[in-house]
């Protein structure tokens, strides 16, 4: 039986990133293992800083300040953004892609906020 | 199952007396997807059929007297026709039953029509009536003597409706004249009023008047017999009513009689039609049809067989194996994706069409896409009890309902509750208690920064699988910029996990310290090629392919722009794609969180009176409630998770879906 | 506030510039003016965006013509279908207006004694509305045998309401002259209606640009009625339309009693309109002057804050006039006229002449 054109090309794409991703794989054991004397305690170090009540209120507040306000920046941004993208989108489907990543980056907003509020509640 | 179905060619050529029977066996076996006439090779000769097209607007006349004939009935045309008179398989001849059909129509229209019009005359004269019983109303309201304007010596009066809308202009075209304007009652948007002016200007203000739309009112005579005018014209207007109530029996019987008939006509039209709309991607030559499409390989031998054995052995069939052929590879003609998947991931297709279609030559992405996101599902919402409910709700859907599509959302919903349980399991909630049952991994409210960690591992391996997938694919197709040199390639892969290696370090040690050269190599050096792509990969092909192209493209300044910003957006983006998993572990504890609630408010109402009532019902509706949104939310996040950072990474689709012709 | 506009806007302003991208540039419509016959046409036309809507055309010049056409409605389908409320109406009535040219058509025609009713010239291609936004359905109206039974079909739209005042005065003269002009007036008066129920920003908008169509249809009614129907001064009056721009209602009175030609450019000092009339006799090129000025004004509203009805409107000004240029273009290459010759029919041509810019 014949095999159609592409599935000639299927078993070495399918090896190369096999070897690809066993060569990473090696070099980050190597890599972790090399700096394993370290043990996890020095996390714990740096991470508590204070166990101020007043800090620990402030902190708590801020967090869900922090996220409050950046969810609702990014749901203006992608409110606007996504109706946008959808009247470009239904005229010319080519700028599709283009309009979807601009809705991407109006999202990201949100997810800075959540990574300051979890760096936030981290430290208390 | 990682690749759609391998597709053949067959192009049949049928003599034009074995064409409707062909038609009609093609569409039964439901498996050929006929191919779009232009691209064939007779298509690309221009010849098309001539004869069929006249017939196709024929049926179509035909149908549109018949919709005609519905509406003027008041026959719903679908619902309950096809209810009393379900469908039956015949073998109708678009061409042959023509001209017996089109005389069936024209008697049924000939009787609907007179006698439809043997019922609007009463209608349309009792309109008139009351309409003339209005006006004179309106009329014995005023008590000027209307005659006394007739005669006058010096005025020139008239009196008359005029539409409220040309008042002003009547005003404004008459300040250069003397006059005078009294406005009186407005009667149906028309105003009556009266004009003055001097016999001098008497043209002119009857030219004016005119122009606005004055009708001049003939005064009709009053005497005291015109109270008895309006008592006959009452008696007249009810015996109008009686009449119209006495048709409207009689279409109702009328109706009856022909309902039938009707809907016999209806079918054959309909059926003749849809031949017919397909016979429109046939080509015809002389005698013979040409039908070009794609079936899957596995079938050939059944429509062949099928094909000759309805023609008598008079039509020929040629198969043929789409190769390398550059047509094929450069997309001028798409052939058809047709999934085979196992079951199980049988309804995922649609959600994966939603995005895109795949195209023939990549790689079909349902089955990882089916995996992840009842991962992503059972995760989210982990528990014993609701993942139980959602099972059984599956399972009664897809058994009970008859629809093919209620019947995939069955199956979906099945699944999910499956791994719902599965995750209640290990994290020990049994509809939201958590102390009864002992968590077999971990309990997601009391190790929430662990839980964090694993979500993000779990991101960072569908990303990685994403670019993977975009490797194969490119090296499939021979695009080695974009498998080799591109952002989601072999250097982003790179890139990416070296990042992930130093992330590591980061937890490991607490802090940003690593080998200079493995910066160097595994996190700059990507970068550099990833900013340098295209010059990279002109230059390769300048020297493997010995082409003459320029390194660098045309606009320097703008090209290195132009990179600059796609590497930086390439970085955060990264960033941005790993941490967006977050939000898995954030659902699932939003899942917890909710029965947090519903238990404090139980609690609460628990000391009412009645208090172990109010606790069950509160507990029921809570739960019902929760399953509710949370699945509702869930699904939306997994799939824009799954659409936007793992298909984005590496899901071109652009291909055209396999739709076999069926009546 | 803004925020409130860009949130009602954002789709809106993204999709009609989208389809705006799409329309004719200026060396599209310099290719086809300086071609000629039908092929050479045809092959410029592929090169832009018509290139999709080649569908079940006839390939002979009525066929574009009708393309044109169809193109120009989905257009304002589109619009509409994306707006809701007060706007939708607005849009919808200015949509109307060709329903209202093929009412009249069809008047033209039940009234006519002709035994055939055919179609000829540009009513064949107007009556290609949409099913769906369509208020009435030509075919069930040219089935009618007399203006009555018109008017009873047109039950539930607006159309009936002028046709019934005005019937009297169809049955005293048997001319459908009196019918059309009810319906221009009413649709008019309507339109402002429409205008007027807007928010208060988008009315002086709205009135900004419209109204200078009201303008433009006024002076050349009363040149008409003047010059050709010879009215008298009341008449012409009464057929003038109540609101517009710069024409006061002193100023249509002084224009409507005004003596000739010159005397009515003199009552028109303070608009603009008066060097655009002074450019040519010919009245169809100083119709057309005056158009251009209308898209100088529409083009003028395109730039600045997007987020207003003026974006709709500008489109669709933009779209009739690209219309018009095809259609005037079309014509002269069927009848091979030089471009030099007819060059002051072209609206583009005027356009151009006072900016650099290209479409």
């Amino acid at each position: 039986m014949k095999f159609s054109f592409v599935s000639s090309k299927l078993l070495p794409a399918v090896l190369i990133s096999l070897v690809t991703i066993s060569l990473f794989m090696t070099f980050l054991i190597f890599v972790s293992k090399a700096y394993s004397t370290d043990t996890i305690s020095h996390t714990e170090t740096t991470s508590r800083q204070s166990t101020n009540p007043e800090a620990i209120k402030w902190g708590f507040f801020s967090a869900a300040l922090a996220i409050g306000a950046s969810t609702i920046g990014a749901a203006i941004a992608v409110g606007l953004v996504g109706s946008s993208a959808m009247g470009a989108m239904s005229e010319r489907p080519e700028m599709a892609g283009r309009a979807l990543i601009f809705v991407g980056l109006a999202e990201g907003i949100a997810i800075y906020g959540l990574i300051v509020a979890i760096m936030i509640l981290g430290k208390i | 199952m990682f690749r759609p179905a391998k597709m053949a060619k067959i192009d049949l050529q049928v003599p034009q007396d074995y064409i409707a029977k062909t038609t009609s066996i093609i569409s039964s076996l439901k498996i050929l997807h006929l191919m779009n006439i232009r691209k064939t090779r007779v298509g690309e000769l221009d010849l098309e059929s001539e004869a069929d097209s006249n017939l196709l607007r024929k049926y179509s006349e035909l149908k549109e007297r018949l919709e005609k004939i519905f509406r003027v009935l008041d026959i719903k045309e679908n619902n309950q026709l096809s209810e009393t008179y379900p469908y039956q398989q015949d073998d109708v001849n678009p061409q042959k039953d023509f001209s017996v059909i089109e005389k069936t129509v024209q008697q049924l229209e000939g009787e609907i029509f007179s006698f439809i019009k043997a019922i609007e005359s009463p209608e349309k004269a009792k309109a008139e009536k009351e309409n003339l019983l209005r006006q004179l109303e309106i009329f014995s309201q005023i008590k000027i003597d209307l005659n006394l304007f007739c005669d006058c010596k010096f005025l020139y009066a008239a009196s008359g409706f005029i539409p409220s809308d040309n008042i002003g202009r009547l005003e404004l075209s008459l300040s250069n004249i003397y006059h005078l304007y009294i406005p009186s009652t407005t009667f149906s948007k028309r105003r009556l009023i009266f004009v003055f002016g001097s016999r001098k200007d008497k043209e002119k203000i009857e030219k004016a008047l005119k122009s606005a739309y004055f009708e001049k009112i003939e005064i009709p005579h009053y005497d005291h017999a015109h109270d008895i005018n309006f008592e006959i014209l009452k008696g007249k207007i009810k015996k109008l009513e009686m009449e119209n109530r006495l048709a409207g029996t009689r279409l109702e019987k009328l109706r009856n009689g022909v309902e039938k008939k009707l809907a016999d006509l209806n079918r054959k039209v309909k059926q003749s039609l849809t031949l017919l709309e397909i016979g429109k991607s046939f080509d015809k030559v002389g005698d013979t049809y040409h039908i070009s499409g794609w079936i899957p390989q596995k079938v050939t031998p059944t429509l062949k067989k099928k094909v000759l054995e309805v023609t008598d052995q008079q039509s020929i069939v040629s198969v043929s194996i789409p190769n390398g052929d550059r047509k094929y590879r450069e997309k001028f003609t798409k052939i058809p994706t047709c999934f085979q998947n196992p079951a199980f991931f049988r309804p995922f297709e649609k959600l994966v069409s939603e995005y895109a279609i795949p195209s023939y030559h990549e790689v079909e992405p349902t089955v990882f896409f089916a995996l992840s996101f009842l991962l992503m599902f059972g995760v989210m919402f982990g528990d014993i009890g609701h993942g139980f409910i959602l099972f059984i709700g599956g399972l009664l859907t897809l058994k009970k309902s008859k629809k093919e599509n209620i019947r995939d959302i069955g199956l979906i919903i099945m699944e999910c509750g499956f791994m719902s349980t599965f995750f209640g399991f290990l994290y020990g909630s049994i509809f939201g208690f958590e102390h009864i049952i002992p968590p077999l991994w971990f309990n997601p409210m009391e190790n929430i920064s662990y839980f964090m960690k694993v979500t993000i591992v779990f991101g960072i391996i569908v990303i990685s699988i994403g670019l993977i997938l975009n490797i194969i694919n490119s090296i499939m197709n021979s695009d080695y910029k974009t498998g080799i040199f591109g952002e989601f390639g072999i250097m982003g892969l790179i890139f990416y996990w070296g990042c992930i290696g130093l992330a590591i370090i980061y937890l490991a040690t607490g802090k940003f310290q690593a080998n200079f050269g493995y910066i160097f190599l595994i996190l700059f050096l990507p970068l550099l090629i990833i900013f340098f792509k295209e010059p990279l990969f002109n230059l390769y092909t300048r020297i493997i392919h010995k082409r003459n192209l320029s390194v660098f493209p045309e606009n320097i300044g703008i090209y290195l722009l132009e990179s600059f910003i796609e590497v930086n957006d390439i970085v955060i983006g990264f960033l941005s794609n790993t941490v967006s998993f977050i939000r898995i572990s954030a659902f699932a504890l939003a899942h917890a969180g909710l029965f947090l609630a519903v238990f404090a408010l139980a609690n609460t109402l628990q000391d009412l009176k009645g208090g172990i009532l109010w606790y069950w019902i509160i507990m029921i509706l809570g739960n019902m409630g929760i399953i509710v949104i949370e699945s509702v939310i869930v699904t939306i996040q997994t799939i824009r998770l799954e659409y936007y950072e793992f298909f984005g990474k590496f899901f071109k689709g652009g291909g055209e879906i396999y739709k076999p012709v069926k009546i | 506030m803004m925020l409130k506009a860009a949130f009602q806007y954002s789709y809106i302003n993204a999709k009609i510039r989208s389809l705006k991208s799409m329309l004719l540039k200026r060396i599209d419509y310099e290719n086809m003016s300086r071609i000629s016959g039908y092929e050479g046409l045809v092959e410029c036309l592929k090169r832009t965006s018509f290139a999709l809507k080649w569908k079940n055309y006839q390939p002979s010049f009525d066929g574009l013509i009708q393309m044109y056409y169809e193109d120009l409605f989905s257009s304002y389908d589109k619009v509409i279908e994306m707006l809701s409320g007060n706007r939708k109406k607005l849009i919808q009535h200015l949509y109307q207006k060709y329903e209202m040219e093929n009412l009249k058509v069809i008047l033209r025609i039940i009234s006519s004694e002709k035994s055939n009713k055919k179609l000829t010239g540009k009513s064949r291609y107007l009556l290609s509305l949409k099913k769906k936004t369509a208020s009435f359905s030509a075919k069930d109206l040219l089935k009618a045998k007399n203006v009555d039974e018109i008017i009873y079909l047109l039950q539930g739209t607006w159309y009936g309401e002028p046709l019934k005042h005005s019937l009297y005065r169809f049955a005293l003269e048997k001319e459908t002259f009196p019918l059309e002009m009810a319906l221009d007036l009413f649709y008019y008066k309507r339109l402002w209606q429409h205008i007027s129920s807007l928010s208060y920003r988008e009315r002086k908008i709205a009135q900004n640009l419209l109204g200078v169509q009201y303008d433009i249809l006024n002076i050349f009614w009363i040149f008409r009625f003047k010059k050709m129907f010879y009215f008298s001064p009341e008449e012409i009056l009464n057929y003038s339309l109540m609101h517009g721009k710069y024409l006061s209602a002193n100023r249509r009175l002084k224009l409507a009693y005004s003596v000739d030609y010159n005397d009515m450019l003199n009552n028109l000092i303070g608009t603009p309109y008066k060097e655009l009339l002074a450019y040519s006799d010919d009245p169809e090129i100083c119709y057309r002057k005056l158009l251009s000025y209308k898209l100088s004004l529409a083009r003028k509203n395109w730039q600045g804050f997007p987020f207003q009805i003026g974006t709709i409107l500008d489109y669709l000004v933009f779209k009739e006039i690209e219309i018009r240029d095809l259609i005037s273009l079309t014509e002269a290459n069927r009848l091979s006229l030089s471009f030099d010759k007819v060059k002051d029919y072209f609206i583009y041509n005027h356009y151009a002449e006072n900016s650099e810019s290209t479409n």
